[in-house]
């Protein structure tokens, strides 16, 4: 390597060898050599920060997939997944999104508890709507919606889509029906109660199982009603 | 929108194990709080979490400074425009009393690797940060801070000392210094650098806040890891500090093996203390 490389090529170089991509040799030319720590354990504080930042997040986000799979395997399955995925998020906390369907690929059995851990978290994290309108609070001649509460998360993992929500602070999963996905899909894009019936006048449930179906959803926090704003 | 920082007191790094301590009564022992803004941004996917209404509760009752870790600024790579929006509208909710950053760079090429990497002290690498800082403060509407970062490399081609690109960047972008005591102290031992040399040289009209925290010891280097308490020689240099250029906004960050409140009171009241001397 040139003593000085342009600022883009010096960054790329630097961060390759942070990422494990070359070995840190490649960059000792352009460091300042100041004895007794060589430059190699100079590199290898920004290497190891790198890594022990992700594997720590995932360890702490999937601690029950580490619990079922034991320290080793876990370990082995976050280093490749570093590897695989260098993180491009702003935010430590939204590196953890791709690692159920990563993980689920090398140890299909702890799939579904990665995605219900990962899930979990949104719902955790989900702020409470401040528009939400109590069921006893709704007035007659006055239009609402329905909307997504913004603790309830849909996840899939190969062709099953999966459904978590927070209520009384705990977070809960559940596997979705097709017929309960559709609707849920109708419901993220926040139907007037009349644009919702109109909606699913074609579909093949009843409408009192429909009905039943919201009420429940309602209840359970899934979903929430607020005045009309269309 | 250029202005002089103001002497805001004693402050803390606001994390989680303190959130019901300030949501009760933030304590006497400080006047304003600090946190970092990732935490409290909205996510990619536009939402804000719930953490957003505990601290619009604790801004209610106290001064809230945004300090942020993934601006990037030092990057070749441009601005990332949705990490700005999402900042930006922190920063219209939480109108915060300073809003920071850090004079490094987190990543390239879109790869973000969440620290702070050094900056070779060149003049397109000045130019590059200057444009960008131009650009952050642009979009906010408001001045931010720059932090000196603790390093652990420091490049032949560099052109410049860290406290000399440092104040051409503030003179050029009109931007203020955080100055991080610790970093300094754990970068002149790193470096091999009279810390006191670089205080000396910083613009003290400049500088918007002060950082204290604990690093930890290697064999032959020290590393910023602020899980530790602070040590003899950053109290010492902070006393010197504060006795040769007086007091301002000052405040402790601690961000692994988080004590109690009552621990945190101890530091707080050994500011106080190199405080009260100098008065």
């Amino acid at each position: 390597m040139q003593k000085s490389l342009n600022f883009v090529a010096m960054q790329t170089a630097f961060q390759d060898a942070v990422l494990g991509k070359v070995a840190a040799e490649a960059l000792v030319p352009l460091i300042v050599l100041k004895p007794p720590v060589t430059t190699k354990q100079r590199l290898a504080i920004y290497q190891d920060a790198y890594r022990i930042r992700l594997t720590e997040s995932l360890e702490d986000d999937f601690n029950e997939c580490a619990a079922v799979l034991g320290s080793e395997a876990m370990a082995k399955v976050v280093d490749k997944f570093i590897d695989t995925y260098p993180s491009t998020y702003r935010n430590l906390a939204e590196y953890s999104a791709k690692f159920p369907p990563f993980i689920a690929q090398l140890h299909p059995q702890v799939g579904e508890l990665a995605l219900r851990e990962w899930l979990s978290i949104l719902s955790l994290q989900g702020r409470e709507p401040e528009d939400a309108v109590e069921l006893n609070e709704i007035e007659g001649g006055t239009l609402y919606q329905l909307a997504l509460h913004p603790a309830s998360h849909v996840g899939q993992l190969g062709s099953g889509y999966f459904l978590s929500y927070r209520l009384h602070e705990t977070p809960h999963f559940k596997t979705l029906s097709q017929g309960a996905l559709q609707l849920l899909q109708i419901i993220k894009e926040e139907p007037t109660l009349a644009d919702l019936t109109q909606q699913l006048q074609h579909d093949d449930a009843s409408s009192t199982e429909l009905a039943a179906t919201i009420h429940d959803w309602l209840s359970m926090g899934i979903i929430y009603c607020k005045r009309c704003q269309k | 929108m250029s202005s002089r920082p103001k002497n805001r007191g004693i402050g803390v790094g606001l994390r989680p194990p303190h959130h019901d301590t300030f949501l009760r009564a933030p304590p006497s022992s400080v006047s304003w709080v600090e946190v970092i803004s990732e935490n409290f941004m909205p996510w990619a996917d536009g939402d804000f979490r719930r953490g957003i209404a505990t601290l619009l509760q604790i801004r209610d009752q106290c001064p809230v400074a945004l300090h942020g870790v993934s601006a990037n600024l030092g990057s070749a790579d441009a601005l990332d425009v949705t990490y700005l929006q999402s900042l930006k509208k922190l920063v219209d909710i939480i109108q915060p009393c300073s809003v920071s950053d850090h004079l490094a760079w987190t990543g390239v090429n879109g790869t973000n690797t969440h620290d702070l990497l050094p900056l070779p002290y060149t003049e397109e690498c000045l130019e590059n940060i200057v444009r960008k800082i131009d650009q952050m403060q642009n979009f906010l509407g408001c001045q931010i801070a720059l932090e000196n970062p603790s390093s652990y490399v420091e490049f032949k081609h560099a052109a410049m000392s860290e406290p000399e690109f440092l104040i051409e960047v503030v003179r050029r972008s009109d931007c203020n210094i955080l100055l991080d005591i610790n970093n300094v102290y754990v970068s002149s031992v790193n470096h091999q650098f009279d810390p006191k040399a670089y205080l000396r040289m910083l613009p003290k009209d400049r500088i918007d806040q002060i950082h204290l925290a604990g690093h930890s010891v290697k064999d032959a280097y020290l590393i910023d890891t602020h899980d530790a308490a602070i040590c003899a020689e950053v109290w010492d240099l902070f006393r010197w500090y504060v006795a040769q250029f007086g007091a301002g906004s000052v405040m402790i960050e601690r961000d692994g093996n988080i004590p109690t409140w009552s621990e945190m009171e101890r530091e707080l009241a050994t500011i106080r203390d190199i405080h009260a001397k100098i008065t």
